[in-house]
This record gives structure tokens, C-alpha cells and sequence, in this order.
């Protein structure tokens, strides 16, 4: 094992865990800025060393296509929140309250609607339909006389948002990992959306029966005034053109995935981005204002450092560690085994939650490849690796919803007036299980 | 023949968006270092009294994006908008100094430094 790289990984978890105890002051230097630093003092080191890194190396690592999907992903979801598609969807969920399948029928539809739609980052819809979510919330735990209930919609509907880009064709963190591992464009997705519906399903039981995070008192009445009031504005705002966007990218997307076409992902969400616009007749200015910078500026840190961790043989001790972790006897005969590391690799987004999974997807997908072909060797089982991509992704994706540095947690948080971080045990207990869901999923049935 | 104008079109699509990436990052840094107007916030989303950034605010209904009231060095009070991301993130709060930008029917805000 090469000192250099050991050197490197240490300083590589030392700024994570330094961020996240905010021993680093994140309103002084975020995270994303410090890996940057990081890159710079490891560029230096490397040099000291004798082992000089140069910027082909460290840009070797910096991906295109996942970050031209992204852009691209923005564009889309900039063309339908002007065209009306977001508001559309609360409209027609306001109307399925009132068909046979309820209240809590359409609850459920809600807090699994942003892996419906599944944008490019969680904040997009947990933004667009936090409203909805409230309205939702509130009326159920009205209905039931259970203020519980409000929490319960609430942080079922952040995580799934959360998580929601681990599946996205729009550039999520998913494309990233099939396309670094030469899987199909959303072979991972299925299994991921599945298991995002455990990650829900459990964090709000969890709620429900254990952790019972109740809302402020004041907030609820509050929010039952200002709810009904807004029912009664929006009523008959939403344009024809959100409910044509609205069906037009739901349908869009699953011909997509059902029909395999043989054309990049970005060429097929430009088209629906001038489709779009073309009905909705808004201008392209209008969408470059709604493209959020943060997650790119995230997925590329992580793409940087990763380049660094690389050129000094970082990987490579990582994996040798992970090896001798396996390997190793905590009591005689008992090792944690490839299987255990590999459990722990992928769960490290979620216990040690970024505000952006892009930035631990990008900073490790490269190991995790590594390792999925030693557990695979280990184990003889040609799925190991996407069995661990599938989970690092998933954990990844859904690991800004409990992360202590402004994750989508917080929105919920704020919103029901509790201390904040109230919601990260649950939301990770539900991460947890969706990811072992998942990873089984592929497992046992393959790409589906 | 289709084949090869397939090909061109999904170049010109890349090709475009990395033209694009690096527009957007333009855009992104002139409304950091020479915003149009300039400002500091004085409520979000309707709520003038919170001092958490990642707490309370209320969005509308269908946006993906947080309204802000911003009071600008001339002393009147504007509209703007902000990606739910600088909340979060930048941990964007009522005080803090922010630079604003016209893009299409938006004016968007970004924080910026009390140098700016």
C-alpha cells in the first residue's frame, strides 16, 4: 500500500468528517469548496512526494455526460415548471382526493410523486409540491385527529424527493454509475425506485411508531388558514399547457425507457425542453434563471477530487483496506466478509450525509467499481458489482435528505417548526432498508 | 445517410449543452460579482421574521423556486427568486447580502459578499 494514497484517503475522510462536525465553518468555506482545497494541498503533496499529478490527470476524471444530462435534466424541469406541469400535478392529485381512491389513496401517489417524476435534483419537486404536501398533510391528520399524521406525509414525501435522483434519466446520480460501469441508461433505475418506495414507506412508519416528531401547534393553525386560503386562490390557475407538459414528460419518458432508442439521453430531453417551450411559449432565458448550479458544482468537486484520489493510488489503498477489513477476524471465526464491507461501502453516503449526494457519488464511484469486482472475484458472483453500484447510488441519493449541512430534511423541518435535524434518524433508518431492498432486487432478479 | 445526420444532431445536442454549461456559469458569476442591483433580503417566502435558513418559508404552490423580498441599496423593495439549493446550501437568510439578475420573466438572486 502506497503511503501517498493512504495519506490521501485519510485527508479525503478527514475534510468529510471535519464538514459534517462543522469543524470546518460551512457558512465560511462549504464542503464543495474545501474538497476543492483538498485537490490543491494533495496536488502539492503529490509533488513533495515526488509524484507530481498534472491537470490531464486530474480532469481525466471529469465525466461529460453526466453533467451535460444534468444540464439538460434542468432544462427539462425549467420547461415544465413554466409551462404549469408542477401545479398541473397538485391539481390532478386535489381531484384523485376525490375519487374512490381517498385521502390517503392520493397521499400515497403524493409522497411517491418526486420518484414519479424522478428530476434530476430532489430540491425541484420538494420545492414545487411542499404546498401540496402540506395541504395533504394537514387534511389527513385533521380527518384521523392525529397531528402525528402531518409529520408523517411530511418527511415521507422529503425523503422520497430526496432519493428521487438516484433513478432520474435527467442526469441523476444513477446515469453517473451506469455510465461509469457500461450498464444501460436506467438498468440500475427500477430497482432504485422501488426500493425509494421502502425508504418512504419506512421512514414515515418509523415516524409513526417510533421517533413521533410532532409538529408545532402554532404551525398547524397556521397552516390550516393559510391552506384554505390558497385552496380557494389556485382553483382554476393551472394552464391547459401544465396539464399537456404534465402527460406529455410521463409518457415521454416511459416510451423512452420501454422503447430503447438508439439516442443519447441529452438529444431526447432537448427535444422535450423545445416541445415544451413551443407549447408553453416561454423563452429560453426564461429557463437558464430555474438551472440550479449547486448540484454540477457538487457532482464536479467530486469528480475532481476523485482525479487526485486516482493519480495518487488512493483506490487502490482503499481497496486494499476494504480487504483486510473482510478478511479480517473480529472473533475467531467471524469476519465481516465482502458481503459485510460491501454492505458498510454502500451505506457511507448515508452516515456520512453531504448536502448533495453527487459530491460522495462522484468522490467514490470509482472505488466502489474497484470493489464490486473484488467482492464479485470473492464471491463468484458476476451481479456484485452492480449489486453494490445500485446500492452506493441509491444511499448516495438519498443521503442529502438527512444530511446535517442544508439537507432537504431541513425544508420539512422549518416548515412544521421542529428542532431542526429531528428527521435524519428516520429518513437513515429508511434509507437503510430501501438500500438492502434494492441491492436485493438486482440480486435476485437482475436488471429489471 | 440517416445514421449520419442521427450522429450530427446528438454532437450539435452535447456540444450545445457544454456551450450552455459554460453560459449558465457565466451568468452564475456576473450575478455574483456584477449583479444588476444589489441588495440584502428582507423576507422569504411571505415570512419577514425567520432567522434559521433552513426553516420556516412558504413557496408557491407548483415553483421550484423560493420568492424572496429583497431591499435594495436605494431603499425600495423588490421581488426576486432563488433556487431552493442557495437556502440550503449557501444557507441563504433574511440579512444577508444578495446580488440580482434579470434572466427572461425572472430576476433572479444569489448571495454575494458585503465587498461586492
Amino acid at each position: 500500500m502506497e503511503l501517498l494514497g493512504l495519506f490521501g484517503l485519510l485527508v479525503f475522510f478527514g475534510v468529510i468528517i471535519a464538514s459534517l462536525k462543522e469543524w470546518i465553518p460551512q457558512d465560511v468555506l462549504p464542503v464543495q469548496s474545501a474538497l476543492i482545497l483538498t485537490t490543491l494541498f494533495l496536488v502539492v503533496i503529490a509533488a513533495l512526494f515526488g509524484q507530481p499529478i498534472n491537470l490531464k490527470e486530474l480532469s481525466a476524471n471529469i465525466y461529460i455526460h453526466p453533467i451535460t444530462a444534468l444540464l439538460a435534466g434542468f432544462l427539462v424541469a425549467g420547461a415544465l415548471e413554466a409551462a404549469g406541469a408542477f401545479k398541473a400535478a397538485i391539481d390532478i392529485l386535489e381531484r384523485l382526493a376525490e375519487t374512490p381512491l381517498g385521502l390517503p389513496g392520493t397521499v400515497v401517489i403524493l409522497v411517491n410523486m418526486p420518484t414519479i417524476f424522478a428530476m434530476p435534483c430532489g430540491r425541484i419537486l420538494a420545492a414545487a409540491l411542499i404546498p401540496a404536501a402540506l395541504l395533504f398533510g394537514y387534511e389527513l391528520a385533521r380527518v384521523r385527529e392525529t397531528p402525528l399524521l402531518v409529520s408523517v406525509v411530511i418527511f415521507g414525501f422529503i425523503v422520497n424527493a430526496a432519493a428521487s435522483c438516484g433513478p432520474s434519466p435527467l442526469g441523476g446520480i444513477g446515469t453517473m454509475g451506469e455510465g461509469m460501469g457500461g450498464y444501460d441508461i436506467g438498468s440500475l433505475a427500477n430497482a432504485q425506485q422501488v426500493g425509494i418506495m421502502v425508504i418512504t414507506a419506512v421512514a414515515m412508519v418509523s415516524i409513526k411508531l417510533i421517533y413521533r416528531i410532532l409538529p408545532g401547534e402554532t404551525i398547524i393553525e397556521e397552516m390550516m388558514e393559510e391552506n384554505e386560503q390558497k385552496k380557494k386562490k389556485d382553483n382554476n390557475k393551472v394552464p391547459a399547457s401544465g396539464y399537456f407538459s404534465f402527460f406529455f414528460f410521463l409518457i415521454g419518458i416511459a416510451v423512452v425507457f420501454i422503447t430503447k432508442p438508439p439516442v443519447p439521453i441529452q438529444t431526447i430531453l432537448v427535444f422535450f425542453v423545445i416541445v415544451i417551450m413551443l407549447i408553453s411559449r416561454v423563452s429560453i432565458q426564461d429557463l437558464i434563471g430555474g438551472v440550479i448550479l449547486h448540484p454540477v458544482m457538487a457532482m464536479i468537486s467530486g469528480f475532481i477530487i476523485a482525479g487526485a484520489l486516482i493519480a495518487i493510488g488512493s483506490f487502490d489503498a482503499l481497496i486494499e483496506l476494504l480487504s483486510i477489513a473482510a478478511e479480517m477476524e473480529l472473533l475467531p471465526g467471524m469476519a465481516l466478509g465482502y458481503v459485510g464491507v460491501a454492505v458498510i461501502l454502500a451505506n457511507t453516503p448515508s452516515i456520512l450525509p453531504m448536502p448533495c449526494g453527487r459530491i460522495m457519488a462522484a468522490a467514490l464511484m470509482p472505488g466502489v467499481l474497484l470493489f464490486g469486482l473484488k467482492v464479485s472475484e470473492a464471491t463468484g458472483n458476476a451481479l456484485a458489482t452492480p449489486i453494490l453500484l445500485t446500492g452506493f447510488i441509491l444511499n448516495a441519493a438519498a443521503s442529502c435528505g438527512p444530511s446535517p449541512l442544508g439537507g432537504i430534511g431541513g425544508i420539512g423541518e422549518g416548515n412544521l417548526g421542529t428542532a431542526i435535524g429531528i428527521s435524519g434518524k428516520p429518513q437513515q433508518v429508511g434509507i437503510m432498508m430501501g438500500t438492502g431492498i434494492a441491492v436485493l432486487i438486482i440480486g435476485l432478479l437482475g436488471f429489471i | 445517410m440517416m445514421g449520419n445526420i442521427l450522429e450530427l444532431v446528438n454532437a450539435a445536442v452535447i456540444a450545445g449543452l457544454i456551450v450552455f454549461g459554460f453560459y449558465v456559469v457565466l451568468q452564475n458569476m456576473r450575478t455574483i460579482m456584477c449583479p444588476q442591483k444589489k441588495g440584502t433580503i428582507a423576507s422569504m417566502g411571505g415570512l419577514d421574521n425567520q432567522k434559521c435558513n433552513l426553516c420556516a418559508y412558504s413557496m408557491e404552490p407548483g415553483k421550484s423556486t423560493i420568492q424572496l423580498k429583497v431591499k435594495l441599496d436605494n431603499g425600495l423593495i423588490c421581488e426576486a427568486e432563488a433556487s431552493p439549493c442557495c437556502l440550503c446550501m449557501d444557507r441563504m437568510k433574511i440579512g444577508d447580502r444578495v446580488g440580482l439578475t434579470q434572466s427572461g420573466n425572472r430576476l433572479m438572486a444569489q448571495k454575494i459578499g458585503w465587498g461586492v
